[in-house]
């Protein structure tokens, strides 16, 4: 098998969008940071692998929260 | 000492995803107790030390509130305690916000492992000798004189059972502060889940404390988790506990604050309205604080006696058997032996300790590679996720900071290759967000698969199929000054 490196011309596609990456994007921003104090159970992972009981309960659209 | 706390009032842990919140309830919330290390990032660069915003500075200090600051990460209970690291960022984000003291957990996070030193991927309790509390005054000590505040410690939660080796809690506490003369941040919750899990009396633990060291309360939600009572942050004040703290309040002199805590996790299952229903109820047991020119300077009197029966073990001890015990064995130093005879009950609570860990490990991989999850999910199931979670958290040791287990998880499952359509893409694109957010950098990450059409797979439950094959994209991540993600047009190398 060859091994020889050639250059690829990557382009721009102009049929694919990047919103919902973006929304990725900006929810991980607000997470990156050292966990909060508390010495209790986390459930983002039992929330990642079964949604169902996550009940959002959002009023007057203060919080700002989008999970669900 | 001299300091007598302002009464600030009754407030609330800020959180990010609180922020209009607090802004706009500025009449009901007094006092933003801000944890400045969530709000940090650490690169991902070995030696790299985690720092924060400065428009994130700016933009707290324009809250409302009163603002205190409160550390997570750095605390005061053990032989290994930062008092360089960290100081810098946390002294410019006290000044800047302009806090009237400051706090910290009286625990564990890091111990020696050999030469080096390892995060226990959680708090843990301190050692209750006289070694003990020597040890964590000098901390305490040599951090207010790094911040130049006044400083309270944190009354932590303690799942073990009272060795008969240990001082009572509330003798130990009120030693640590009497010896360090520094303020007590009384968590009430924390007393009552170790009273109500048989560990000590809350009555016995505030009949020992100086009553007029407490400058701040913290109360909180807990739940039950294997059989046990944990301090979760996790819903809303149980009345009994606030009844108690209604009984206790009219005892505090010097109380500045009262404290409600939320967890991050927990803020999309509360709601706004019950968190103003704790709101309330704070400002209720607020109007039981005595008032101002009751107020009572501390006294200066520090320590004399000591209690020469709690001599062993000492922390540096109890801290290899923290290490054997929240380390898996493959990073453990062979050099570190255990001097500590544990009882069945103690390994019992270690079991405790390294399954709420594991959930913050997990938790963290949820919430930074949710989607690299919930493909895994997808692909494989849940039990065998579960597996895949387990045998990772069993043979990779905890980090501090979640971007480092989001990095040492890539890792894992670059050198574990597993079959799933649209692994790589997805873990190239999640960990390439993580390496801009946390680098402050422009980062280039190509891809074989649409990533729009992926996540929107994924999103509905769907493994992604050929539908989201392209000819390789290259994406531009980055955070700054906004964040963006864009396609690039640039020149690649590739093997053929």
């Amino acid at each position: 098998m060859a091994t020889a490196n050639k250059p690829v011309t990557v382009r721009v596609p102009g049929n694919m969008n990047l919103e919902q990456a973006k929304n990725v994007l900006a929810s991980v921003l607000g997470k990156v940071g050292h966990p909060a104090c508390y010495s209790g159970f986390n459930i983002s992972f039992v929330n990642a692998v079964d949604p169902s009981p996550l009940v959002l309960n959002v009023e007057h659209g203060s919080f700002n929260v989008k999970e669900g | 000492m001299q300091f007598t706390p302002q009464r600030l009032g009754p407030g609330a842990i800020y959180l990010r995803s609180l922020d209009r919140f607090f802004r706009s309830n500025g009449d009901l919330i007094k006092v933003a107790e801000i944890e400045p290390q969530i709000l940090w990032t650490k690169g991902t660069a070995k030696g790299a030390r985690p720092a924060g915003s400065p428009a994130e500075r700016r933009h707290l200090a324009n809250l409302p509130q009163h603002v205190l600051t409160h550390g997570v990460g750095y605390p005061i209970g053990g032989t290994v305690c930062d008092q360089t690291e960290h100081i810098a960022e946390f002294d410019r984000w006290n000044r800047e916000l302009g806090v009237a003291w400051t706090s910290e957990h009286l625990s564990i996070l890091q111990v020696r492992n050999g030469s080096a030193v390892q995060s226990c991927g959680f708090l843990m309790p301190p050692i209750q000798t006289e070694a003990g509390v020597r040890l964590a005054a000098r901390n305490i000590m040599e951090r207010r004189a790094a911040l130049g505040l006044p400083f309270a410690f944190e009354t932590g939660v303690n799942y073990f059972a009272l060795g008969d080796y240990e001082m009572p809690d509330g003798e130990f506490f009120a030693a640590v502060a009497e010896e360090a003369d520094c303020g007590i941040l009384l968590d009430l919750t924390n007393l009552w889940i170790n009273e109500k899990n048989g560990r000590a009396s809350i009555r016995d633990i505030l009949g020992r404390l100086p009553l007029d060291r407490v400058w701040e309360l913290h109360l909180a939600g807990i739940e039950m988790e294997r059989g046990y009572w944990v301090d979760a942050h996790s819903r809303e004040i149980d009345p009994e506990l606030a009844d108690l703290t209604a009984e206790i309040i009219p005892n505090l002199p010097n109380l500045g604050a009262i404290i409600f805590e939320l967890a991050p996790d927990r803020v999309a299952s509360f709601g706004e309205r019950a968190y103003l229903h704790e709101i309330e109820t704070l400002h209720r047991l607020w109007d039981r604080v005595a008032p101002t020119e009751a107020a009572t300077p501390v006294s200066g009197g520090r320590r004399t006696d000591s209690h020469p029966r709690y001599i062993n073990p000492t922390p540096a001890q109890w801290e290899r058997v923290l290490m054997r015990r929240m380390v898996p064995e493959a990073f453990q130093s062979e050099a570190e032996t255990s001097y500590m005879p544990l009882k069945s009950t103690d390994e019992e609570r270690f079991s405790l300790y390294c399954h709420l860990a594991g959930s913050f490990r997990s938790g963290a991989l949820a919430e930074l590679l949710g989607n690299t999850i919930r493909l895994l999910l997808l692909a494989s199931g849940k039990e065998a996720l579960q597996r895949l979670i387990d045998g990772y958290i069993a043979t990779t040791p905890p980090v501090a900071f979640p971007t480092d287990e989001a990095v040492q998880f890539r890792r894992f499952l670059e050198a574990h290759p597993l079959p799933v359509p649209g692994l790589g893409d997805m873990l190239a694109f999640e960990g390439a967000l993580l390496e801009a957010a946390v680098n402050n950098t422009t980062v280039r990450t190509v891809l074989s698969k649409d990533i729009d059409t992926m996540l929107a797979d994924v999103a509905a439950g769907r493994l992604p199929g050929p539908s989201s094959d392209r000819p390789a994209t290259v994406l531009e991540i980055g955070v700054d000054p906004a964040p963006f993600i864009r396609f690039a047009q640039v020149e690649l190398s590739r093997a053929v």
